[in-house]
């Protein structure tokens, strides 16, 4: 299914975050949302989750808009994860994980063969398994937002929004948990993230979807977006875009437009 | 898991026994069938007295382990929310007006001043169905009806009416009979169940409010169940016995570590374990030597603070 993100506005506190977006997300595909701090990336990402009310516009899913679904269907649907996300009690990492079955019970009934089988792929895909018995507070940040990450993929849904989920990973685990999200995508559903670094941008992402100021700058394929010179004009940054062997754009960071530091 | 709630059922049973037998007068279980001036003792006083102490700390401790649940703060009991002060003010005014000689009619007063704060309570916070708002209102519902109650009772007509208030302020349980079981209990049972509804939202609610909403929670929903059940509980259990604090802030942070942190997981211990620690209490409180008794919320602040300052001072109390 499609997620279609028509004419989107939203304000908040009177300020206008997102104004009048346009895109059409593909499924088995991943598209990375990038642009400068509150261009609007998270505020979008909600928006599509159903999460906030836009002012005008709408996110559609296949034919159906997101705010209309019921919020259980919805849920199953849509997984969101969220940035810096944290459990507010010391819960068992499986319990955690198990959150993301919800939706797909009714609240008193006992988890079905089906549900343990998602948690447990789940676990086992985000290498959490070792530490399911665990709770959660004994875990680093690394840990714990695997553990998250679990958490969303236990629910199966057809779209995963995630917003920012490489910030507390080391090198390894952030190359694992893209990944990840290459995998959701490779099996044909949606994966829609938040990324800040341009290098992960490239190197995971299908299609690039470039925001500044609440607007789509550029959206496309990888290779159309990330060039120096619409990097440079969106970040304020000089940019050298590579290709690495399988012509994926590697985009570094160089310097500072207009900056006189080398 | 199962072992320990067996245990804890155990527990309040012999708890309950104990609330039968403890007293000026000792009723050991051997007398409890026999045809002497004992059964009127125990069935007129004490078993109603013990069926509310066990209703009322069952009630407290559940509402207790809801409110940390919902407001994801090891801090919240059923006073920051304002039920108890709100319920306590409906009382003490009826009792300042000299209309509270009829229990049916303290009783209606508590009630309707607690469902009058609890319907205040969701009328400032429906449009945002957030903890932070809810626990501002709350404690601002709170102070307030504490600031009515010291005006009421500065304005009550004579010296006896404020005795009166200030005896009823201090919660107990002496002298209650089945008419105040009858009132309550039907209240206190819709409300339990009303509480006991919210257990698979609020383990959502521990991965944050934007999450448990992209999991299919509705908050309003959660939020209106927490403010009714809460409402109907404590102002039930306040109108039949007064302010009884410490039950539902110790209860659910002493079974935290016994029975997981897994905020549904820990409805149903804390209401067994309230029931015991109001039963064990109250037993306490009339087997203290003197001439009075000890009133049943004085005897509990007085455990439950040090206990609970014992508790922080162990690092046994989680902040997050």
């Amino acid at each position: 299914m499609e997620l279609t993100i028509s004419n989107l506005r939203v304000m908040l506190d009177r300020r206008c975050v997102l104004d009048g977006v346009d895109a059409v997300l593909r499924p088995g595909r991943v598209t990375a949302i990038l642009g400068p701090n509150g261009a609007g990336k998270s505020t979008l990402l909600k928006a599509m989750a159903a999460l906030l009310v836009p002012g005008e516009g709408t996110v559609s899913l296949g034919t159906r808009a997101v705010a209309a679904l019921d919020p259980r269907e919805r849920a199953r649907l849509i997984g969101y994860l969220p940035q810096e996300a944290r459990v507010h009690w010391d819960l068992r990492v499986r319990d955690v994980v198990a959150l993301g079955r919800v939706a797909h019970r009714s609240p008193f009934a006992a988890p079905s063969h089906a549900d343990h089988a998602a948690i447990d792929a789940a676990l086992r895909l985000t290498a959490t398994a070792d530490f399911a018995e665990r709770g959660i507070a004994t875990l680093s940040g690394g840990e714990r937002a695997r553990v998250l990450l679990a958490r969303v993929l236990a629910g199966e849904p057809a779209w995963l929004l995630a917003d920012e989920p490489l910030a507390s990973l080391d090198p390894a685990h952030q190359l694992d948990l893209l990944d990840q999200l290459r995998a959701v995508a490779a099996v044909g559903r949606g994966v829609a993230v938040v990324l800040h670094d341009l290098l992960h941008a490239g190197r995971i992402a299908d299609d690039v979807l470039l925001l500044q100021h609440g607007r789509v700058v550029a959206y496309g394929s990888t290779a159309q977006v990330l060039t120096a010179e619409m990097l440079g004009r969106v970040f304020d940054i000089a940019v050298r875009v590579s290709h690495d062997f399988d012509q994926r754009p590697v985009c570094v960071p160089i310097g500072r437009i207009g900056s006189s530091l080398p | 898991m199962t072992r320990k709630l067996a245990l804890l059922a155990l527990l309040v049973v012999a708890a309950f026994a104990l609330s039968l037998m403890a007293g000026k007068l000792w009723i050991p279980p051997a007398a409890w069938f026999g045809h002497d001036a004992n059964a009127a003792i125990l069935f007129e006083l004490r078993l109603p007295r013990a069926v509310l102490g066990l209703a009322i700390g069952a009630v407290l401790g559940l509402s207790g382990a809801v409110l940390q649940g919902y407001l994801r703060n090891p801090l919240a009991d059923p006073g920051v929310v304002g039920v108890s002060s709100s319920a306590a003010l409906g009382a003490v005014t009826a009792i300042v007006l000299g209309i509270a000689s009829n229990p049916l009619i303290l009783f209606g007063c508590a009630m309707a001043a607690a469902g009058g704060s609890m319907a205040l309570l969701a009328a400032l916070t429906w449009r945002q169905a957030s903890a932070v708002q809810f626990i501002l209102a709350g404690t601002v519902l709170a102070s307030l009806s504490g600031a009515l109650t010291a005006f009421v009772i500065s304005i009550a007509p004579n010296p006896y009416a404020v005795a009166e208030v200030i005896d009823w302020l201090m919660g107990a349980l002496t002298d209650r009979g089945m008419d105040d079981v009858r009132l309550a209990l039907p209240f206190l049972l819709l409300g339990t169940v009303v509480l006991a509804a919210t257990g698979p939202s609020l383990d959502a609610l521990s991965l944050g409010e934007d999450t448990a909403r992209s999991l299919g929670i509705r908050l309003g929903r959660l939020q209106a169940l927490v403010v009714f059940g809460t409402g109907l509980t404590v102002g039930a259990s306040v109108a039949v016995t007064g302010v009884v604090g410490f039950v539902g802030l110790i209860v659910p942070h002493l079974l935290r570590p016994v029975f997981g942190a897994r905020p549904s997981a820990l409805l149903l211990p804390s209401a067994l374990g309230g029931a015991a620690l109001v039963l064990i209490a109250d037993s306490l409180c009339r087997l203290l030597p003197g001439a009075g008794e000890v009133r049943l919320g004085v005897a509990m602040a007085l455990i439950g603070a040090p206990f609970f300052l014992w508790l922080l001072l162990k690092g046994r109390v989680a902040w997050n």
